[in-house]
């Protein structure tokens, strides 16, 4: 499954990764906060949309990254 | 810490006094997992600080060595909200809702233009109009900034919040570059020739954002 960067805002195109809270390879429970992405002032952490294992992260920590922009991959159990 | 709470229909406003920025942390935290939970409701923290200087997730690499541990005497703290780096102190009322995004149809922008006219509220009502600036958060008196605010939100609940300049020392100010932008100038209430105790900017902030919240219908 790909993990894709959610809508935060209406007119919010654009965000910064700047912390991955879930390493390549680690088990997460569906709700887990997997990713952090800060915009100008406010910081957003990433709940995983199901359980799994994050099997490859895409974008790297301080890569801006738009929304719905593929960043991780999930491996669903 | 000293502790008072007002229970209200829609918030909870905990006075936490003067206490430790660490101290604070914890304390927000154990309240953040809690309205997470659904085992409280909206929940709005005042406090101020002892002085210390915090770094935002989006702190500019030109605001300070990333090896700092401190500035000028003063301990540097990095924090898990947005904006860059600012200063807390004695005479800055701190605000902080941790309060469900839901409401604000878990729209960031909408939730940062209802504290920011929060802050309008609150400073107008202190008598001192304020006003934004296009491009940059908080508040304003001419191109004096009188409030900060920055966030994190997990799970649709967003904590961390804005800092007032009630009658601060704003030395600490000049040390670093403020929230990312060097040309920023700081002001207070009492710099702009303002009289306000911190009792009485408690007592307004939580007036002004009960006020606030039923203009957004929230």
């Amino acid at each position: 499954m790909d993990i894709k960067v959610p809508a935060l805002a209406e007119g919010v195109e654009e965000a910064v990764i700047t912390l991955w809270l879930t390493g390549e390879g680690q088990t997460v429970q569906e709700g887990d906060d997997i990713v952090e992405m800060s915009t100008d002032k406010a910081t957003f952490n990433m709940p995983s949309p199901a359980g799994g294992i994050l099997s490859r992260i895409i974008v790297s920590e301080g890569e801006t990254v738009r929304v719905g922009q593929v960043i991780a991959e999930l491996e669903t159990l | 810490m000293s502790r008072a709470e007002c229970r209200c229909t829609r918030y909870d406003f905990i006075d936490l006094g003067l206490l430790d920025y660490s101290a604070f942390c914890g304390y927000q935290r154990d309240i953040l997992s809690r309205r997470i939970s659904g085992n409280i409701q909206d929940t709005v923290l005042l406090a101020e600080h002892h002085p210390v200087i915090t770094s935002g997730r989006m702190t500019s690499k030109t605001a300070v060595k990333s090896t700092s541990k401190e500035i000028s005497g003063i301990s540097l703290v990095p924090v898990d909200r947005g904006g860059g780096m600012t200063y807390h102190g004695p005479g800055q009322l701190m605000v902080y809702p941790v309060i469900s995004l839901d409401p604000f149809g878990r729209d960031i922008l909408r939730y940062l233009s209802f504290l920011e006219e929060f802050l309008l509220d609150f400073f107008s009502q202190a008598g001192c109009e304020v006003h934004k600036i296009h491009g940059k958060r908080g508040a304003w008196v001419n191109k004096r900034k009188i409030a900060s605010l920055g966030i994190g939100i997990r799970r649709w609940v967003a904590y961390h919040g804005m800092g007032l300049n009630i009658n601060p020392d704003l030395a600490p100010f000049g040390a670093f570059e403020v929230c990312n932008d060097r040309d920023t100038v700081m002001t207070s209430l009492k710099d702009e020739g303002i009289s306000m105790d911190m009792g009485r900017a408690r007592s307004l902030a939580q007036i002004s954002f009960m006020r606030v919240s039923e203009k957004y219908s929230v």
